[in-house]
């Protein structure tokens, strides 16, 4: 199943900061040109679907819900009036609302950790024992959807506190406390999931 | 990094595995976007059409309800003054004095919400400029009687239950059931406190009022829940609200949806006021409104598994079999039940429907007392429609009556209905 290669979860990725005065003439131009547009999408495509990677694990639902995203930015860019940063933050909000959607669904969530246990052993690149990952996944899914965020956007996407409390609609000392608590778990999950392994 | 977020990342560290996107997607995606994005701008934009009539955007107007004291002035923030603590019960005790309220000033959401699909002159990025006259209703709790005139000519007025719009441009009033304009809740109330204490990052500064001196409060907020952002600016003396900006964004930036430039306040404002003016040759159509009657292109109201079955049922008796089981679904927050009897909702996410549809603890629905008759029968361009009302006791202990408009329609040569949309916000009753 996999395409392309493989890259490391430490690898911090998000939206390519340089390029923001270019991203905030493309936002002007794009609610006029659909070619500005694509433009813009193509810029930020990679960086929410790798996003929605690291929040699922699976690539079909993540590219189900980066398509859902990418929708609902098409439906609500009218309304978009912040500046570029804001929009890479706002690109994030968005997808982190279609993946807990996403994960709300029971039953997706059911086949999505079925799928996370069948992939353990399977990544013949890696250089750890595959049940790092599968542990790693394990104890991810058992954090409410809105942990799993902010472990996400600060270990996976690289974003400070501050741009996560602005993702999330929070302040920065409540992401930091919850970020405190989500580590907590995870810890406390992946000791117990390695002493079964 | 703590230890903790240090010893996180060491765990992490080296694990890979495929996260690199696939360009066939990618491209593929793109293809939709692109689609979608042509068919959103021949369509407009339906679910902003929506929300105004689930809550009529105008209604957020009233968030700013107040005034007087024409201000048109650039505001100096640096020139900051020592002045005594600002409260602002100050501002509500001096607001109550007064019952009616003249404000002007721009809208951009006006213009999207109702001139552009009444009237269609109104480009979705302009601002209109629109005068507002408001009195407030028996309850206090709203506007009752209220006008509206936009700078392109079209005129609304409405009272609680029913609403009335000009437009010259056809020469025609549209009237309809239910009020689709309104200042609620009226300031005098508790707009301004609910302001203070539910949104963040409220914020005052003193300053004067460059042109006249005048020494005035400026107070800004904004509500990631909602999406807004405000600005206010008070007179210190009079402790009026004299002009206030409200933005679709928490940044307070771009052009404000709302921009009130001049309040002006009256103890009363005569009835005259609230008359529609237009010319006596006028034509008149009543039932649903032109633009709500446009609905063939919204899929799921064309989709079968949305909405009931109501073969060999008569009107009446098809409203009373859906807006039982409306009820019901909604008293009892059965998300995916309001999805398929109120079509239009079926992609919201739940946050989505609780705040649009009212399902908070305060507006909770205990009991249904009464589904009334079908009347006012029109038609959209999938089928007939009739406006039903409903009188509902809510937690809150006061009875309401709202009118939800149901849409008939035939599929595969099969009777069936939906809850198209409410026909004008609730009404307290006494």
């Amino acid at each position: 199943m996999t395409v392309g290669i493989n890259s490391s979860l430490e690898m911090k990725i998000s939206a390519d900061n340089s390029d923001n005065s270019v991203d905030g003439c493309l936002i002007a131009e794009a609610r006029r040109d659909p070619t500005a547009f694509a433009k813009l999408y193509r810029r930020h495509y990679d960086a929410v679907f790798r996003y929605c990677m690291h929040r699922l694990f699976e690539r079909q639902s993540a590219e189900d819900v980066t398509s859902v995203a990418f929708l609902k930015v098409v439906e609500n860019f009218g309304r978009f009036k912040g500046s570029e940063r804001q929009f890479r933050n706002w690109l994030y909000k968005i997808a982190t609302n279609a993946v807990n959607n996403h994960l709300r669904k029971a039953v997706r969530r059911k086949v999505l950790l079925k799928h996370v246990s069948e992939q353990a052993g399977y990544d013949s690149h890696s250089d750890v024992p595959a049940e790092k990952l599968a542990i790693l996944r394990r104890a991810i899914f058992t954090l409410k959807p809105r942990y799993q965020t902010i472990i996400t956007l600060r270990f996976f996407e690289d974003l400070k506190s501050t741009e996560i409390a602005e993702v999330l609609g929070s302040s920065d000392g409540t992401v930091r406390s919850q970020l405190a608590r989500a580590l907590a778990k995870l810890r406390k999950e992946i000791t117990a999931n390695r002493q079964e392994v | 990094m703590n230890d903790n977020e240090k010893q996180f990342e060491d765990f992490v560290h080296n694990i890979k595995f495929d996260d690199a996107p696939d360009p066939a997607h990618r491209d593929k995606l793109e293809q939709k976007l692109l689609y979608a994005l042509g068919k959103h701008a021949r369509q407009g934009r339906p679910i902003e059409i929506w929300r105004i009539i689930m809550e009529s955007r105008i209604t957020k107007l009233a968030a700013a309800a107040v005034i007087i004291i024409a201000v048109m002035l650039s505001i100096n923030l640096l020139d900051k003054t020592v002045t005594p603590a600002y409260a602002i019960e100050q501002t509500l005790e001096a607001m109550e004095r007064f019952n009616a309220v003249y404000l002007s000033g721009t809208f951009g959401a006006f213009g999207k919400g109702f001139g552009a699909p009444i009237v269609g002159t109104v480009s979705e990025n302009n601002q209109t400029a629109i005068e507002i006259w408001a009195q407030v209703n028996k309850q206090g709790t709203r506007s009752g009687n209220i006008k509206i005139k936009s700078a392109d000519g079209m005129v609304g007025v409405a009272d609680e239950t029913q609403s009335k719009f000009y437009i010259p441009q056809t020469n025609t009033i549209f009237i309809q059931q239910g009020s689709y304009i309104m200042i609620d809740p009226w300031p005098s109330q508790n707009f301004l406190m609910e302001k203070q204490s539910k949104s963040e990052d409220w914020k005052v500064l003193h300053g004067k009022d460059p042109s006249t001196g005048r020494n005035r409060i400026f107070a800004t907020c904004h509500s990631t829940k909602n999406e807004s952002s405000w600005w206010f600016e008070f007179d210190e003396e009079s402790k009026l609200l004299v002009r206030f900006k409200q933005w679709d964004n928490i940044y307070r930036q771009g052009k404000p949806d709302y921009d009130i430039q001049k309040i002006v306040y009256h103890e009363e404002l005569p009835d005259e006021i609230f008359k529609l003016e237009a010319p006596e040759d006028a034509k008149i159509f009543e039932g649903i409104f032109p633009f709500m009657a446009n609905i063939s292109e919204f899929s799921k109201l064309n989709d079968p598994s949305h909405g009931i079955s109501v073969e060999g049922l008569n009107k009446d008796e098809a409203c009373r079999k859906i807006l039982g089981q409306f009820w019901q679904a909604i008293k009892g927050h059965d998300f995916n039940l309001i999805r398929k009897l109120l079509p239009i909702t079926a992609d919201w996410e739940d946050e989505t429907l609780v705040g649009n549809l009212g399902l908070n603890d305060e507006d909770d629905i205990v009991e249904v007392l009464e589904i009334g008759s079908p009347s006012d029968e029109s038609a959209t361009d999938i089928g007939p429609v009739v406006i039903v009302p409903s009188i509902i006791k809510c937690k809150d202990g006061k009875t309401r009556e709202i009118k939800l408009i149901i849409q008939f329609r035939q599929i595969d040569g099969q009777s069936s209905c939906f809850v198209y949309s409410n026909s004008g916000k609730a009404r307290e009753l006494d």
